[in-house]
């Protein structure tokens, strides 16, 4: 990390990131995001998390597994986002290992559509 | 979908969707490049106008303008000046800044840096309660790196701007929520409110100009400099812009954390967002703005969420608490739990509060207990008045609202526990009695093997019966009857 002492290279700091992305996301990579803040925590996100990352791994699927804040569905935790091939995004409620092996066997290798789907209902300024 | 969506997430805009843990993420979505804006384009008393233009208005519950707060602090001429983020997140049921400041610290340390700019500060305090630790933990990761790229420390972005930050905890008292009390308690005193003014934006840290804002005000503060004031202002209704985080509670589907436009209708948030009532029960009010609040009935369901009209309304906006009660739930019973709150938070520093709210409390537990008398009700009303003109901090002042929304909204509650000794809820247990069915009772003996007192008797298939002398009316019996063969009466 190079500390930023002008606009300029602000400003190239912010393109390298942002092109970073974007080739990430050309490559359409999968994205799990897993709502990691106190409530998801003592839902046991945490267990989650390490379950999904070793059924990837034995299955040999290459995937960011990226722990976040509160997605707000308290009521349905943990909650687990699923990004694929760029998509808006999926979200799903009340995980737990067994849910982690449908989303990976029949959401994500096979195209399913599977049930416990949480729609998201609102709009975000990020992408006004 | 989208274009029915009632939410619109501004303060939340990075919670759930980025890895908090780290600052890349951030940058990738527009972060710090409001600091950016505000150091390279925008002189001090612009960036004041810009929130000022924007009508935010403060979101800890005083919905003081901000904008105003930051142009009297720099107006304070003093050779150190602070900025403060309230962080001390006490109402029961909330959770929204805990939230902000788990999933999107770095929103917080970039606005709290454009605020020092605004007011010419170069040192900045977060009074957080130790009692969130995960939320300390991401602060301390996030305020690293934003060292480590120059976006806090000496000079920031060639500026020649000075601003750093470091973070100070509070035990967990409600009272230090409160900004004078939270400025005693980060000096190392009491944590005990004085008499205002001097406001702190005049004399606040160490007899210095402070600008104190809540968690979520300063996470709206980026999005209002990247996008415009004009922009922030179109959101909302004519006194209240933006939007509002709500924590939703209690006897709702979907409990959770929402950000809706102001202006949207408690029927909105509880019906469509929400979720509607949990078990199809009937809706009887929800309370907002904590213990310093009040509870809305049906008839305020279709009133537009705004500071202005939830005051009106005899509530509060507050921080953000939402707590939706159903017809289980009595409201004698709600305000004894809120001044219970009041009492255990207290500082104790003025009498009003101390002893008032004391009395308040044996006065609902009397009624809850079926000793209530019709002049308790009076005296209930007139110690409320009393407390609310003559205590010290807001604490005092807001602390008998949960009483008199619920005796204004629901009389014939009170009325009933004082005249009837009647709990219309079943709540209130010294007024309920257990009664067993006899055409429903099949003899199963579940009831009379559960009961701790052994307070029912019968024999195996033959009619059961309570023994009122003994009962203690702890509910097992219902619980545990699989036949719908006990009732309350």
């Amino acid at each position: 990390m190079e500390r930023i002492n002008d606009l300029n290279s602000f400003k190239e700091l912010q393109k390298k990131i942002k092109a970073d992305k974007i080739s990430l996301n050309n490559e359409k990579p999968l994205i799990i995001k897993i709502a990691m803040a106190t409530c998801g925590l003592a839902s046991g996100a945490g267990n989650i998390k390490e379950y999904f990352e070793k059924e990837l791994a034995k299955r040999n699927i290459v995937a960011q597994v990226i722990s976040t804040g509160c997605m707000g569905y308290c009521f349905a935790e943990p909650t687990v986002e699923v990004i694929k091939n760029g998509d808006e995004g999926t979200i799903f409620g009340f995980v737990d290992t067994a849910k982690v092996d449908d989303i990976i066997d029949n959401y994500i290798v096979n195209n399913k559509a599977i049930e416990g789907v949480i729609e998201k209902n609102y709009i975000n300024v990020n992408n006004l | 979908m989208e274009k029915k969506a009632k939410q619109l997430r501004i303060a939340l805009r990075n919670c759930g969707v980025i890895d908090p843990q780290k600052i890349e993420e951030y940058i990738a979505n527009d972060g710090y490049n409001a600091l950016v804006k505000c150091l390279t384009e925008y002189s001090p008393r612009d960036v004041i106008e810009q929130i000022k233009k924007s009508g935010l208005r403060g979101r800890g519950g005083g919905g003081f303008p901000t904008g105003l707060k930051w142009e009297i602090t720099a107006n304070s001429k003093s050779d150190e000046k602070y900025v403060v983020c309230n962080a001390d997140e006490g109402d029961p049921g909330a959770f929204m800044d805990r939230s902000v400041l788990e999933g999107d610290p770095h929103s917080v340390i970039e606005a709290m840096a454009i605020a020092g700019y605004a007011i010419g500060a170069s040192n900045g305090l977060v009074y957080i309660r130790a009692e969130y630790p995960l939320a300390i933990e991401r602060l301390k990761i996030a305020i690293e790196q934003a060292r480590a790229y120059g976006f806090l420390g000496k000079n920031i972005l060639g500026s020649g701007f000075n601003f750093d930050i470091t973070l100070r905890y509070g035990a967990g008292a409600f009272v230090c929520g409160e900004e004078t009390a939270l400025i005693h308690s980060m000096e190392g005193l009491r944590g005990e409110p004085t008499f205002k003014p001097p406001f702190p934006s005049v004399s606040g840290y160490k007899g210095k100009p402070t600008n104190v804002n809540n968690v979520e005000t300063f996470a709206n503060i980026p999005v209002i400099i990247n996008k415009g004031a004009e922009w922030y202002a179109s959101i909302g209704t004519e006194r209240s812009k933006g939007t509002k985080v709500f924590a939703l509670a209690g006897k709702i589907n979907n409990v959770g954390l929402i950000e809706v436009p102001m202006g949207v209708t408690l029927r909105e948030v509880i019906y469509e967002i929400g979720g509607g009532i949990k078990g199809g029960k009937k809706f009887k009010a929800v309370q907002t703005g904590g213990p310093s609040g009040g509870c809305l009935t049906e008839k305020h369901l279709d009133t537009p969420i705004e500071y202005d009209t939830l005051i009106e309304a005899g509530s509060m906006m507050g921080s953000g608490g939402m707590i939706v009660m159903d017809e289980d739930d009595c409201m004698v019973s709600v305000a004894k739990f809120y001044l219970d709150f009041t009492v255990e938070e207290s500082c104790g520093k003025c009498s009003p509060c101390r002893i008032g709210n004391k009395r308040l409390y044996e006065m609902l537990d009397k009624i809850t207990k079926g000793e209530g008398t019709k002049e308790d009700l009076e005296l209930l009303r007139n110690l409320s008045t009393v407390i609310k003109d003559t205590s010290l901090c807001g604490l005092g002042q807001t602390s008998p609202n949960p009483v008199l929304s619920t005796m204004d909204n629901f009389y014939e509650e009170y009325l009933e526990h004082v005249t009837e000794h009647k709990c219309r809820a079943g709540q209130c247990k010294s007024m309920v009695h257990y009664f067993i069915n006899p055409d429903n009772c099949v003899g199963c003996t579940a009831c009379a093997r559960n009961c701790p007192v052994n307070a029912i008797k019968g024999e195996r298939k033959q009619i059961h019966e309570i023994n009122q002398d003994i009962c203690i009316k702890c509910g097992a019996c219902l619980e545990k009857c699989k036949f719908n063969a006990v009732f309350v009466k």
